[in-house]
């Protein structure tokens, strides 16, 4: 990612207060919007935003819902997202938003009001230490104590936002340093003697990975949300082409390389696609970029990585082999890495065996890609309702979704050529990510048009976004799977706890709204979907729509998402579906196939 | 699951930092959420006015140590971070030790027993006496060992310090013209 280029405006005359050099320094980073909930610490602050034109403020209804605003503008613009709530009540919830950008590494900077400096520690109303709160889900954290602390705070929270591995940084603003006044022009020096982002690879670990590759019989290539933030699908592709690679990716790296692309393998991991794992389940030489190496993505380790050596490609040191041993650690900018291991690589086209595999490879993309869409029992499969998106959507067209069974269907069949088109929340399983994520995104990107995909459990986290959507008159296409409980924690407990049900139904009972009387009641747009056949009519009526409308679709309620791999174990067990016994994912006239493409 | 063979090691730990209020909170943090109990601890200012030194030693799981160093140095108020082993490192540490000693024979006594390890007479009045004793861990460890056998009723341990074999990193390094980051002038 570029470091966030502060111009640095012109020094106006006067004197300002800490509030209005907030403004000032915010403009001179490119801020035009920000996300947030007015309270009494941070007054001076909305006051100053008040006379401030340039800026444009999106009042949301929860301050969670500002934090996730913040982190889908940052996601789907590549620029911090910002985002502003008052003190105590304010502060904490923000935090799970800030969490959720912290586990995917989300340029955002965080405003907060804070009682006067004086007041700080003695439990004043709305104080609450919410330093120590964030310490452990941001980057890091600020609070001035004298208003000519306060630039020189704000342009060191963009700089340490947006460089290296991105993530939150929180500003803690006690209300007489908003309130005071200066002549000065930051006269404080702020130094980060402690933060340098090292961002060129070595070139002694390229040329290695380089000839590791050479050797390598079975190699592919994985692709992780860091891969997405350092903008590298350019020279990823160009490697992958080279090489014949096949790429399979996390949930945040969809759309890095386009996939369409012929060598694409969509998104691996517990809920993965079948060529993909089976990809990783045969790789002798693994080719990771960015990515984090997650439970969710491995399974067991020591299984994991029985066979295979890894080059593991991050910006963060702390990445490299805490969870897999790598063979080769290159610490470095993804995009600079892989245009190192280009130019190392010279001329090398693939070798027999590498071929060989390349055409299995092929061979097992088509058999998902011949995936026959299901049906459902009753009511709608959520696979349809991807299958309709993927019909109308174009390539820039942004999807945020929840987090639930909806999301890990949207991962697998939803088809993205571009990045910062998919917003999801990743690490953090985030549920109601989707609404406020895609206001965010929304004022992002004004040429896209946004959809959220969620699921009724999820949606009804953070629905209160529905006026926020109104209020700005998004056009927002809210698309809720209802299958009137949690599908996913359902799911699990069919697996695990033999079918006890504990509090996932939320449906025949008094609890469950109307979810289209509900936007109505906001005065929003909505239609119902009970069949298959109504999806394309009725996503194309909420696209020539004015505005957002709200699609409830009445999703199969024992539908599971499969073909998976239960926790705790490893790719052996990946099972259901259209893997017939755990772990042989190609079997029958699938694996003939296989081995047909194998002798070319 | 087959458990992993778990390898435990004893090792400090040399952090310079950035003098700053909270700088310590947010390196604690980072023991605590490991299971990591910190043994000592010592935290002084350095001759750079905006440097302090932390030297902690630690022992734990080899794994969750060597994860630690690079999260320890990912903070950004932290400049550079290394980890040696405990027995390696030439390291001091003072202890302070009061003795209950009410007669001239029990005070004898226990300075005999003392006498090897050069200990400081810091306080002799009423009926007990204080003994500072300074050296490597293990020679303070050997001296409590020592004088066990009589009536100890308070201690006190700085923990360990140590001056590693390279120079302290340098505030100047920070300055614009290397690759560091200064915001605001002055």
């Amino acid at each position: 990612m570029q470091a966030t280029a502060a111009r640095i405006a012109p020094e106006p005359a006067g004197e300002r207060n800490g509030a209005e050099i907030i403004c000032d320094a915010l403009k001179a980073h490119g801020v035009r919007t920000l996300f947030g909930y007015a309270g009494g610490a941070i007054l001076h602050f909305y006051d100053a935003l008040y006379r401030d034109p340039e800026l444009y403020h999106v009042t949301v209804r929860h301050e969670q819902a500002a934090a996730h605003a913040a982190a889908g503008y940052a996601r789907a613009s590549g620029r911090p997202g910002v985002c502003v709530a008052t003190s105590g009540p304010g502060a904490t919830n923000l935090l799970t938003g800030i969490m959720d950008g912290h586990m995917d590494s989300t340029p955002m900077v965080v405003l907060c009001g804070q009682v006067d400096s004086a007041l700080i520690g003695n439990d004043a109303f709305q104080e609450t230490d919410v330093m120590s709160i964030t310490a452990a889900v941001t980057k890091h954290s600020f609070q001035p104590r004298h208003v000519d602390e306060v630039e020189g705070v704000i342009h060191a929270a963009f700089h340490i936002a947006s460089t290296g591995r991105p993530g939150p940084v929180f500003i803690d603003l006690p209300k007489d340093v908003l309130m005071a006044t200066t002549m000065q022009r930051s006269p404080y020096p702020l130094t980060l003697p402690g933060y340098r982002p090292v961002t060129d690879p070595d070139p002694a670990a390229v040329a290695a990975a380089a000839d590791l590759l050479r050797g390598a019989q079975r190699p592919l290539m994985l692709l992780g949300g860091g891969a997405l933030i350092a903008e590298a699908g350019k020279p990823l592709r160009a490697l992958a082409e080279q090489l014949e690679l096949p790429v399979v990716t996390t949930i945040n790296a969809k759309g890095v390389i386009p996939e369409s692309h012929p060598l694409a393998h969509g998104v691996i991991g517990m809920y993965g696609r079948k060529s993909g794992v089976w990809g990783m389940m045969n790789a002798d030489v693994l080719l990771a970029f960015g990515c984090r190496f997650t439970d969710r993505i491995t399974g067991r380790i020591d299984r994991f990585v029985a066979g295979k050596r890894i080059i593991h490609v991050d910006i963060d040191a702390y990445e490299l082999g805490k969870n897999v041993p790598a063979a080769i650690a290159i610490q470095a900018d993804v995009k600079k890495a892989a245009e190192a291991l280009g130019h190392a690589l010279g001329t090398h086209r693939p070798n027999e065996g590498q071929r060989r595999w390349a055409r299995q490879m092929s061979a097992a993309r088509q058999v998902c890609a011949d995936c026959v869409p299901h049906t459902a029992a009753s009511g709608v499969h959520p696979q349809q309702v991807m299958d309709a998106l993927n019909r109308l959507r174009r390539p820039e067209d942004i999807v945020t979704t929840g987090v639930g069974q909806h999301q890990m269907f949207a991962c697998h069949f939803l088809t993205h050529d571009r990045p910062r088109t998919f917003l999801t929340s990743a690490g953090a399983g985030t549920m109601g990510y989707g609404l406020p994520a895609a206001v965010g995104a929304a004022f992002a990107n004004p040429r896209a048009r946004v959809f959220v995909v969620d699921g009724d459990g999820s949606f009804q986290m953070t629905s209160q976004e529905l006026a926020t959507v109104a209020q700005e008159r998004l056009k927002i296409i809210i698309l809720v799977l209802d299958n009137e409980q949690l599908g996913m924690v359902r799911q699990w407990q069919d697996r695990v706890y033999r079918g006890r049900h504990a509090a996932v139904h939320f449906g025949n009972r008094p609890g469950h709204p109307d979810l289209c009387l509900l936007a109505q009641a906001y005065g929003l747009a909505s239609d119902e979907v009970s069949r298959p056949e109504q999806l394309d009519t009725a996503l194309a009526a909420a696209l020539a729509r004015d505005g957002a409308t709200l699609i409830r679709i009445a999703v199969d309620p024992k539908v599971d998402n499969q073909p998976m791999m239960p926790a705790g174990t490893d790719y052996s067990h990946f099972h259901g579906n259209c893997v017939a016994r755990p772990g042989e994912l190609f079997a029958g006239e699938q694996a003939r196939l296989l081995e047909e493409a194998a002798h070319g | 699951m087959a458990e992993a063979q778990i390898t435990e090691i004893d090792v400090i730990l040399v952090l310079y930092v950035h003098n700053r209020p909270g700088v310590l909170a947010k390196i604690a943090s980072l023991f605590y959420r490991r299971g990591l109990n910190i043994r000592t601890l010592t935290v002084g200012t350095t001759h750079e006015v905006e440097l302090s030194k932390i030297v902690v030693r630690v022992a734990g799981p080899e794994a969750e140590l060597r994860r630690l160093v690079p999260a320890l140095g990912n903070l950004v108020d932290v400049l550079s971070v290394e980890l040696a082993d405990a027995a390696a490192v030439r390291a001091q540490e003072l202890c302070l030790v009061r003795v209950a000693a009410a007669d001239r024979a029990q005070r004898d006594a226990l300075l005999a027993a003392a006498g090897p390890f050069q200990p400081t007479l810091v306080d002799a009045g009423g009926d007990s006496i204080v003994l500072e004793v300074a050296g490597a861990p293990a020679a303070i460890e050997l001296f409590i060992e020592t004088i066990g056998r009589f009536p100890i009723v308070d201690m006190s341990r700085t923990g360990v310090t140590t001056m590693p074999g390279r120079r302290a990193p340098r505030m100047s390094d920070a300055l614009p013209q290397s690759d560091g980051v200064r915001f605001g002038s002055g």
